[in-house]
This record gives structure tokens, C-alpha cells and sequence, in this order.
């Protein structure tokens, strides 16, 4: 049973705390930064491009934005231990990653790691800005995305070459920080999508560190290529994954939040790759990620059981509300919305055998290992009942 | 050396100039500029309707608040200094609602 807590009258598990965390951030006073910052992985949070997380109990990772807004707190307990407070009630103590001076390096070209990368959860080096996202930069933004809104912002953001990439991957790996990369792209709409840049990538890893060597998993997060073949390079040069991201099941709605995307690349472009991937590479192999919390539930749903039953990963990405509203929206949907469809990306895991990829704990706003390692506590009640 | 009133004139008028309105459809929200060192000052912006206000004397309660040394803030407004290198070196410090920061970025064409 996923362990459960008590936010004033109302019980939640620790999936449903990571859910409302990254809906609505915490407050991280400067005096929990001061007592913890030198013992774990946890940034300044003043700082905007601080990309920190917060280890739930069961080590569930959850994306931590500064909002002193928040009902949540990160504070310091009678232990001298961190702890989540809930309107100044303890919750439970919390911890964050080991301590690492991985944003101290600067590459080979002097450049600031942290500029370049994030590390989230427990082990994954995430690449999130490869190149500049060319929807951004043509007027036609996903909606739900904040890289898009430093282009918004005209921050020239820098992208890592090869080699850089294959440095950080190398200092990680060394120093004990780094156990999965992920390559995330998915932003630009040339024809062979980003395959030869990912491949490019992949090959300066490899000179590096050797692909071999990376305990985990190499993902990378792609815009589907015209001519699906265009992918056995990125295979080629040593991906263990590659998602291509449908982000909304429902198409109507797809073209609302991600105009560009559904322009430029559209589903089944994006389908045609991924069944050519699951094909030719067998179950496992491809991926697709759901913002969850866009849409109805039934065509999420229908969505990632559509990718399930051929051997393509739907994975669970949490929506988190920026200033904005989407859809109407301005806030997450009720808890009992994502329980439900935590309970059907489970069921659809156990049911295809699927494993989302990485080997850690998971990412701050994905939910899909967080469900795998839980997946009989998620699955609450028999089928046949529902 | 620079005095408190230079800075503030200078800052008022910068942000003027690149506040973009088109940006700030859904914003009604109040930011805490907290200018620090020589020169140092403290005043808010209210945007409210597309438009961009201030207030020095008496600032309303914040969303967002922002801490720099009021010389680097002179160079990011001059175009010396970018927000990019700014917010990786560590000078601007932003506090309050950082979901909103996010978004306020893109208020004004640093």
C-alpha cells in the first residue's frame, strides 16, 4: 500500500503529494537552503534556472519551484532533518539528492554545466535545450512549456556541442551523479526530424565515456521524422529509447496547445515513427509522453492504450500550471483524475508488459517509474470491479 | 558614483522602454524590484490592463520580487549584460511565486 499522509482532513499517498507538489511548488525559505544546500543536491532557489526536487518517502522525486504562495513548505524538523509542512502542519520528513558539485563544472569551452544540463530525481542527466526550439522561435509555442518561455523572453539560451555533452556525461558518470541521459529535443521540424543531431550526440558520448559505460539508460525525446528509417541512426549511434511525444491523445485539443507541432509534424507522423520503432526494435523501444491533466480522462486514456497494445510506452508526464490558462484551465485537475488514470497507465503497463525507461527512482514531473515500481499498489481494485 | 534618484530614473525609464504589452494580456500582478549596492533602491512595477506602472513610495504586497546590484540591473536594461548570464552568475536573485517569474520574463525584452 503506497504510504499515506494527512494534509488537514484529507488523506493522500505520496503519488498524490508528488501531484500536488508540482501543481503548486512550495515555499523554500532561505534558512532551509542555508541548513541544507552544502549537505544535498538543493540550489539556490532564487535563482530562476534552479532545477531542484524534493525525495518523497519511497524515493518518489518531485519537482520543487520556489512559491511562497504555496500551502507547501520545505522546512526543518525537530531531527534537523528537511520536512514538508502543509499550512505550517508536518507532513513528513522529505530528503533531496546527494550533495554533488556537478553545477560548479564548466566545460572544456568554459562554459557553466548548469546552463547546459539539469540533473533530476536521483541520476538522470537531462540535456533539455540541445537547440533552440524552432515552434518557440516561429510564434507557435506548446502551451504548457517553460523552455518555450525563455525564447519568449529572447534569453539566448546556449546549446551543448557533442563534445561538451560527452564531458558532462563522462564528469557524471565519475563522480557518482549520473546514472541515466536523456537527450530531449522534439522541438525542431525538418524533415529527418532530429536524428542526425541526436546521432551526433550520441557519438560524442560515446568518444567520452563509451556508450557501454553508462549504468543506465540513454533516452532521447525526438520530432518524428518524415521517412521513419531516419531513426535507425539515432539506434545506430547507441539510444537505448527514443520517445516521440504525442503529448494530447485528443487531436482538436492537440492543435489548440501545441499549434506548431500539430502543424509541422502532426500525429500521424509522429504514430507512423513510433510503430516503425516498436517494429523493427520490438516491445520497449519507443515511447510517448502525455501531459496529463489536458484532457478528458477517456481520451488519454484510449490514447496510451492505443500505444500499449503495440509495444509503444505512453509516458505519464504531470501538468504544471504556469500564469497562462490552457484549455480554460488554470489549475490541475482533482486528485481523483490523476489516480484514475495512474490506475490505467498501470493496468496498461502490466497488461503489455511495458517498462518505462530509466533505471532511478524517476524524473520531477514525470510520474511513469513512479507508477512502475508501485505498479500492484496502484492498481487498487481487480478489473473486473471497475 | 551614482545616487539613488539616478538609478531609479534610469530604471523607470528602461523598463518603459521594453515592457511588452502583448505579453502581459493575463497579467495583473505587482513586482518588487530590490536594487542593491551604490545607487541602491527599492520600487515596485504594477502591471495591470497591459500597462506598466510604479510605485516608490508606498509598493503594494509583491508577487514576484527581484534582487540585483542596481549596476548590473543598469547593464541587462543597456543591453550589457545579458538576463542568460545574469541569472547563471547568480546576480539577479528572484523570490516570491517563481511559476510566475517564468512567465513574467517574458513581460519585458530584456
Amino acid at each position: 500500500m503506497l504510504r499515506q499522509f494527512q494534509l488537514g482532513e484529507q488523506t493522500v499517498d505520496v503519488l498524490d503529494l508528488k501531484v500536488l507538489l508540482v501543481g503548486n511548488g512550495a515555499d523554500v525559505p532561505d534558512s532551509t537552503y542555508q541548513a541544507f544546500g552544502s549537505r544535498y543536491r538543493l540550489a539556490d532557489p532564487s535563482n530562476l534556472m534552479a532545477c531542484n526536487c524534493v525525495i518523497l518517502p519511497g524515493d518518489v522525486a518531485a519537482h520543487l519551484t520556489a512559491n511562497d504562495e504555496s500551502p507547501f513548505r520545505i522546512g526543518i524538523s525537530a531531527n534537523n532533518e528537511p520536512c514538508l509542512e502543509y499550512n505550517g502542519q508536518f507532513v513528513t520528513e522529505v530528503s533531496f539528492p546527494p550533495f554533488t558539485t556537478f553545477y560548479e563544472q564548466t566545460t572544456s569551452l568554459g562554459r557553466s554545466y548548469g546552463l547546459l544540463a539539469v540533473l533530476e530525481g536521483m541520476g538522470i542527466l537531462a540535456f533539455h535545450y540541445l537547440w533552440p526550439c524552432q515552434f518557440a522561435r516561429s510564434g507557435n509555442p506548446c502551451a504548457f512549456c517553460f523552455q518555450a518561455l525563455a525564447d519568449v523572453a529572447g534569453m539566448d539560451l546556449p546549446s551543448p556541442t557533442p563534445e561538451e555533452v560527452g564531458e558532462m556525461v563522462a564528469w557524471g558518470i565519475q563522480n557518482g551523479c549520473v546514472r541515466d541521459v536523456q537527450l530531449t529535443g522534439g522541438s525542431r521540424f525538418s524533415p529527418q526530424g532530429e536524428c542526425p543531431q541526436a546521432a551526433a550526440i550520441l557519438r560524442g558520448i560515446d568518444a567520452a565515456v563509451g556508450i557501454q559505460n553508462i549504468p543506465g539508460e540513454i533516452y532521447a525525446y525526438l520530432s518524428a521524422p518524415a521517412q521513419p528509417e531516419a531513426v535507425d541512426e539515432v539506434f545506430d549511434a547507441g539510444a537505448d529509447r527514443v520517445s516521440f511525444d504525442l503529448d494530447l491523445w485528443d487531436t482538436d485539443l492537440h492543435a489548440q496547445v501545441c499549434p506548431g507541432h500539430a502543424k509541422h509534424i502532426g500525429r500521424e507522423r509522429q504514430l507512423k515513427a513510433l510503430e516503425y520503432v516498436a517494429q523493427k526494435y520490438g516491445p520497449n523501444k519507443a515511447c510517448s509522453s502525455f501531459v496529463v491533466g489536458l484532457e478528458p480522462l477517456e481520451s488519454l486514456i484510449e490514447g496510451a492504450e492505443y500505444l500499449g497494445s503495440r509495444g509503444i510506452v505512453p509516458l505519464f508526464s504531470t501538468w504544471m500550471p504556469g500564469v497562462d490558462p490552457i484549455l480554460g484551465l488554470d489549475r490541475p485537475p482533482e486528485l481523483d483524475y490523476y489516480r484514475r488514470a495512474r490506475e490505467a497507465f498501470a493496468r496498461i503497463y502490466d497488461r503489455y508488459q511495458l517498462v518505462p525507461p530509466g533505471i532511478t527512482a524517476g524524473a520531477h514531473v514525470s510520474m511513469c517509474r513512479d507508477i512502475y515500481t508501485n505498479l500492484q499498489d496502484v492498481i487498487s481494485t481487480p478489473e473486473s470491479e471497475n | 558614483m551614482q545616487s539613488s534618484e539616478q538609478t531609479l530614473a534610469l530604471a523607470l525609464e528602461g523598463l518603459r522602454r521594453i515592457f511588452q504589452p502583448d505579453q502581459a494580456a493575463n497579467i495583473n500582478t505587482v513586482i518588487e524590484f530590490n536594487l542593491t549596492g551604490e545607487g541602491g533602491v527599492v520600487f515596485a512595477a504594477i502591471i495591470h490592463d497591459q500597462q506598466i506602472d510604479f510605485e516608490v513610495e508606498n509598493p503594494p504586497k509583491a508577487k514576484v520580487k527581484m534582487q540585483m546590484p542596481a549596476v548590473d540591473f543598469l547593464k541587462m536594461l543597456d543591453g550589457s549584460l545579458s538576463t542568460t548570464d545574469a541569472f547563471a552568475s547568480g546576480k539577479m536573485k528572484v523570490g516570491g511565486n517563481l511559476i510566475y517569474a517564468m512567465k513574467l520574463a517574458t513581460v519585458f525584452k530584456f
